[in-house]
């Protein structure tokens, strides 16, 4: 079989549009010293984070829930808390957040293997309003209505916030991307596709839509770390309708199954709710009324509509990559 | 020599309807058994109990002398005893290469074993009689006839020891079915397996089975080679009604 | 009396929690969706009554009611049809219908709660119990219409393809029944309950902009009764109403009320999550 010699980077219009895209955001700051763009760009690298983690648990392996606010607000309800009474820098306290956003996503992982589809959207539907309300009935703990304030901020140099938001974006589209990749994301839309034949092809399915869950949670809870230290509050209106609805519009809106969509949701959603934040009544029909198109006419999301629109070729499996490089031999 | 598929009095109902009663079974290693019946007969559930997906109501399997009655499905398809489904069911959104690809990381495999499944995958396609470029195609694309394949290219993948195929045949015209069967047969051979297959379509069965069991309304009602059910009243009047009698295939 | 005013108003609750989960029931059975702007019906038929007052009460009912019927099947043609994933995308779609609609509503017509008038005036003790007419009024009403209901859906023709096809929509298909249109007189029915729903119980409590979210309230009698069965609503109406009523009249507060009859839908859906009359799942 001959070997054919092919570079480990391509110079494929989709690699540049990626790599100018990057230029552009790491160089951004420069440019332009608006704290109010910056922090729209904040905004939106916290919430494609946020999108992406629910796209990795429904968009990839199929398992649909409402619940997604659950991880980003206990993650935050936590960092928030060790912040302010144990004094402890966002620097550990995010990532314990996500830690706690693991095991939140563990406990709501493990009914969905149990209950069948609309069951477990009920019962995603319902969690975070009980949540909300637990949170009120210990209002020592958590501060009640008016939540947990006054929490350490990311930084006080918005520009230096801007860069930590940057970097977890890209290193959690990095991760999750490598994931959707690999043999694990292969199982994972083995199981989107037909849970049951995945489970007879071998596949213990249990064991990978608990891992699933448990990423999703990491990531969610990163994503609600960040934003409570980036806000310096957390309070329990987090569990409402917004926050739940958010994570599920930016992916879908972006594209879901592909991880990289939910970007593209974010930086686009998140800023035309603030073009529109003088009415604050809007965002609330402003999420309504995209949902509704979205699921109408652009159900595939605007990444997937793009790619197919201008050729694009989708990631897929890495596997092909090595049999493209090494190319069959028709006489063996 | 113990028998490499046993299954010793299953029974299973659903509320009112018994779906399986009273099934005993024994296949023994490398043999082709043909399951046949009326439609409604208890075949496919049947294959559903010994595969994990249902859980009998009584009654015991044993695969390789091992219990599997109470196993998950994942668990029996590691062990070596693979399904097939009876509408083809693909993967649909993913390629036919990566459908095949699943299983080389199921549990049956060590690491040592997941290092090339690309080519592992590709080369157990080709086996099945897909080439490029549909080896790279969207399962849904595929023509039904490749469907079919691909299917059974998913159950080689696990290295199985028996092999459940509920009706390969559905959907393929007289001329893919001519083709598929000299295709199951030549696996059959190569990789030592033990089949049993689901099916209606009588020639291309015949011409693989060595062995045949009727069911109806969940009970076996023959067992024996292809002449001595040919010629079995019992089967005639399932198949025919009564009065159907004195017809052989 | 305690005793009576439990009695008395758990009578109330049950009839408007039927009402509404038997239109709920009535499309998840048939259509097989959640349609979350169930409660946006309600809340629209009652805002439709409450502008359409110098009509007088007569024409302002039977207007709203028609208004209800064309915004329930104008929900299913353009909202719920064309998806493509039932389940998921039916229940998020009408969920973000319902909270555009409120935030339509909070925007034309401000956010404070609106009363509507009673259809008649004065009251009645029984039992030592002070009952307004209207209430009355609603119980002997609902009552009616439940019977109605019971006779269409189990006596009429159109009522046995309902039942078919809430069994089995392929073999329905196959016996000639024609499923859209089956579809089509489900949601008017859906959505002519909600409206009664409105017409009989907003005036006893007044509407805002989110009184759509009484939608969630009927999620416990669902799963008790069994998700898309009529007789499940009506059994689940009956206890969770009286389960709710009892708990606010003895231990206190409508809040732990609801609290609990949550908490026991999470168990049942644990348990036994086909619930009484669903059905059973297997796996």
């Amino acid at each position: 079989m001959t070997k054919v010699n092919k570079p480990k980077w391509e110079f494929s219009s989709k690699n540049v549009i990626f790599l100018l895209l990057l230029i552009l955001l790491i160089g951004f700051p420069l440019i332009s010293s608006g704290y109010y763009i910056l922090l729209i760009l904040i905004f939106a690298n916290v919430g494609a984070v946020y999108a992406a983690s629910w796209d990795l648990t429904a968009g990839v392996t199929g398992q649909f829930s409402f619940g997604q606010v659950l991880f980003f607000g206990i993650a935050g309800y936590v960092s928030g808390y060790l912040n302010l009474n144990y004094g402890l820098s966002p620097l550990l306290t995010i990532p314990i957040g996500g830690a706690m956003g693991v095991l939140a996503g563990l406990i709501v992982g493990l009914p969905s293997l149990r209950l069948k589809g609309p069951y477990f959207m009920i019962v995603s539907l319902i969690f975070p309003g009980i949540l909300s309300g637990i949170i009120f009935m210990y209002p020592e703990l958590t501060g009640g209505e008016t939540g947990l304030y006054g929490l350490s901020p990311i930084s006080d140099n918005i520009v230096i916030t801007y860069y930590a938001s940057l970097f977890m974006m890209l290193i959690s589209m990095f991760i999750l991307l490598k994931i959707l990749s690999s043999r694990i994301g292969l199982v994972f839309r083995s199981i989107r596709e037909d849970p049951d034949v995945a489970e007879a092809t071998g596949i213990n399915t249990t064991k990978y839509k608990l891992l699933a869950w448990g990423i999703s949670g990491l990531f969610a809870g990163i994503a609600g770390g960040f934003q409570t230290h980036q806000l310096m509050t957390i309070n329990p209106f987090v569990f409402g309708a917004v926050y739940s609805f958010q994570a599920i519009l930016y992916a879908i809106f972006g594209g879901a199954g592909t991880i990289i969509g939910s970007v593209a949701g974010s930086y686009i959603l998140t800023t035309l709710n603030e073009l529109l934040r003088y009415i604050t009544d809007l965002r609330a029909i402003l999420y309504a009324v995209v949902m509704i198109i979205t699921f109408l006419f652009l159900p595939m999301g605007i990444y997937r509509w793009f790619a197919v629109k201008f050729n694009i070729e989708l990631g897929t499996w890495n596997g092909l990559k090595k049999l493209r490089r090494e190319p069959y031999d028709p006489d063996s | 020599m113990t028998p490499i598929l046993e299954i010793k009095n299953l029974n299973k109902r659903f509320g009112g309807i018994t779906a399986v009663k009273d099934f005993d079974l024994q296949i023994e290693k490398g043999e082709i058994v043909g399951l046949i019946g009326p439609n409604g007969a208890g075949k496919t559930t049947l294959f559903n109990l010994i595969t994990g997906f249902l859980k009998p109501d009584s009654g015991t399997i044993l695969f390789k002398g091992k219990n599997i009655t109470k196993l998950k499905p994942h668990k029996i398809a590691n062990m070596g005893l693979v399904r097939t489904f009876q509408l083809i069911k693909p993967f649909k959104r993913m390629l036919a290469i990566e459908n095949v690809a699943v299983g080389c990381y199921s549990d049956r495999f060590k690491k040592e074993q997941k290092a090339d499944v690309p080519q592992k995958a590709f080369n157990t396609l080709k086996r099945v009689g897909i080439n490029p470029p549909e080896t790279f195609k969207f399962a849904s694309s595929l023509s039904h006839g490749y469907s079919r394949r691909l299917d059974i290219a998913r159950a080689l993948v696990l290295e199985p020891d028996v092999l459940l195929l509920d009706e390969p045949f559905g959907g393929l015209g007289t001329k893919e079915s001519k083709l598929l069967t000299p295709l199951i047969k030549k696996l059959q051979k190569e990789d030592d397996l033990t089949l049993i297959i689901i099916e209606h379509k009588m020639r291309q069965l015949m011409k693989l089975a060595e062995k045949l069991v009727v069911m109806q309304f969940g009970e076996k009602i023959a067992e024996g080679n292809c002449k001595e059910i040919a010629n079995d009243p019992k089967v005639c009047e399932a198949y025919l009604g009564r009065g159907g009698n004195g017809y052989s295939s | 009396m305690l005793i009576a005013e439990i009695l008395i108003s758990g009578l109330i609750l049950t009839g408007l929690y039927s009402l509404l989960s038997l239109g709920f029931a009535l499309i998840t059975g048939v259509a097989r969706v959640f349609n979350l702007a169930h409660g946006s019906l309600y809340m629209l038929c009652a805002y439709f009554i409450f502008y359409l007052k110098f009509m007088g009460l007569g024409p302002s009912i039977v207007i709203s009611l028609i208004l209800t019927v064309i915004s329930g099947l104008i929900i299913f043609q353009f909202f719920i049809g064309p998806m493509k994933k039932k389940n998921f995308g039916a229940a998020i779609v009408t969920l973000s219908l319902a909270l555009g609609i409120q935030e339509l509503v909070k925007i034309f017509c401000g956010p404070q709660y609106k009363a509507l008038p009673y259809v008649v005036n004065g009251y009645i003790t029984i039992l030592g119990v002070r009952v307004v007419y209207q209430k009355l009024l609603t119980l002997i009403v609902s009552l009616i219409i439940i019977v109605l209901l019971e006779l269409f859906i189990n006596r009429t023709r159109i009522g046995k393809s309902i039942r078919a096809v809430a069994q089995n929509m392929d073999v329905a298909k196959l016996v000639g029944i024609n499923t859209r249109n089956t579809f089509m007189i489900s949601i008017g029915i859906s959505a002519l309950l909600a409206g009664i729903a409105a017409v009989l119980f907003a005036p006893l409590n007044s509407v805002s902009p989110m009184s759509w979210t009484i939608v969630f309230s009927i999620f416990p009698v669902m799963v008790l009764g069994g998700l898309g069965s009529l007789k499940g609503a009506l059994v689940g109406s009956v206890i969770i109403a009286f389960t709710e009523k009892i708990i606010e009249f003895t231990i206190g507060g409508g809040y732990l009320a609801q609290t609990v009859t949550f908490a026991v839908m999470l168990i049942i859906i644990l348990v036994r999550p086909s619930g009484i009359f669903g059905k059973k799942i297997e796996r």
